[in-house]
């Protein structure tokens, strides 16, 4: 079946499945087994250059995403990533759909502020949502200077990753204390 | 999906400063970020399918029973459902920047249709392989387990809603599918 894949989309295919091939599948069962987050599938995905991939390319980004130049290529990934470990591409995404948010509705303060932990560490964005649909809302209420916000969400991916600087190498270090203690 | 560590936040008057806001009030909804974040689930849906299919395809052939008309038919409806349900997500996406409220709808029927596919392909290839291929020290098992969990949403079937409605004429939310 012919997809319609550009150039750079096969290439950039290819590279992930050799990813996927040589690293991440063969980590896969062990993670499951250990209950422990994939971390060294992320200082693999850090190095290469794709937890940037939903960031506008004029911020250092690749451009992917819905909004981006090329918005097929995120998915791509994404798709590519779960054929070795779902875990992971769920780790992926849901930073990359929050990094997507972060690029179409923040300024320019907060993209730094947000944005550069990644850039420098690749720290994990996270994300939550509620379940089920129509169960009481997360209320915010507006107070002097911001909002004091209640309520409970589920599913906080990526939540563990931000201990600490919230880097990938500062998770291994709490990975590690939490096994140890 | 053990390996996708996702706790839960108890929030009791956490404060949120004003420098802390990401976008204008009603800007989420408004924008259908929550219909925008679907697409990603579709292509992780995906991807598991042909981990499974790819993996089921091996051991059949490895086993012998590449010849057999039964395993035959099922490989030929899996692939055939695989294939249209990744045109299905591609085109939505593609559609996104020339007609993004048909890609929304699009999206919708690329999520229902990949759950579809994957449901049909964790069935059957466990029929074609046999139960013991769900044994834990095959990766079938594993993806079994997070595919079961991370398709469970009880607004799935909204997809298939919303694309009926767009069908019809009706009023929809594309931000209610996930």
């Amino acid at each position: 079946m012919d997809f319609g894949f550009t150039q750079d989309q096969q290439y950039l295919i290819a590279r992930v499945d050799k990813l996927v091939q040589e690293r991440i599948a063969p980590r896969a069962a062990q993670h499951d087994q250990d209950y422990e987050a994939p971390v060294e599938d992320f200082e693999d995905l850090f190095r290469e250059g794709w937890l940037l991939a939903n960031l506008d390319k004029k911020r250092g980004g690749l451009g992917y995403g819905l909004h981006g130049d090329d918005p097929l290529s995120f998915f791509l990934i994404d798709e590519h990533l779960a054929y070795g470990n779902p875990s992971t591409a769920h780790c992926f995404q849901v930073h990359n759909n929050a990094l997507m948010m972060i690029d179409a509705m923040a300024n320019d303060e907060q993209i730094q502020r947000w944005v550069e932990p990644t850039v420098k560490r690749g720290a994990l964005i996270p994300g939550a949502g509620a379940e089920p649909y129509g169960s009481p809302p997360t209320m915010a209420k507006r107070v002097k200077d911001g909002y004091l916000v209640s309520g409970t969400k589920h599913y906080a991916t990526n939540e563990v990753w931000r201990n600490g600087s919230g880097s990938v190498g500062s998770l291994r270090t709490h990975m590690q204390s939490r096994s140890c203690s | 999906m053990r390996a996708c560590i996702s706790p839960w936040l108890y929030l009791e008057d956490s404060f949120v400063p004003d420098e802390n806001l990401l976008g204008a009030p009603g800007q989420f909804l408004g924008e259908n970020w929550m219909g925008k974040i679907n697409f990603a689930f579709t292509a992780n849906y995906l991807g598991s399918a042909r981990a499974i299919y790819d993996w089921a395809l091996a051991y059949v052939c490895d086993r012998g029973g590449a010849k057999d008309l039964y395993r035959q038919l099922r490989f030929g409806e899996l692939k055939s459902m695989l294939d249209a349900s990744r045109l299905t997500l591609y085109s939505a996406v593609r559609m996104f920047k020339v007609d993004s409220d048909g890609a929304m709808i699009a999206a919708h029927e690329a999520k229902w249709m990949a759950k579809e596919t994957l449901q049909k392909i964790m069935w059957s290839a466990a029929e074609v392989c046999g139960s013991t291929s769900l044994f834990q020290k095959y990766p079938l098992e594993r993806f079994y387990r997070d595919m079961h969990l991370h398709m469970m949403h009880d607004r799935h079937d909204v997809a298939a809603q919303i694309v009926g409605a767009s069908e019809l004429g009706e009023p929809y939310d594309v931000n209610r599918t996930h």
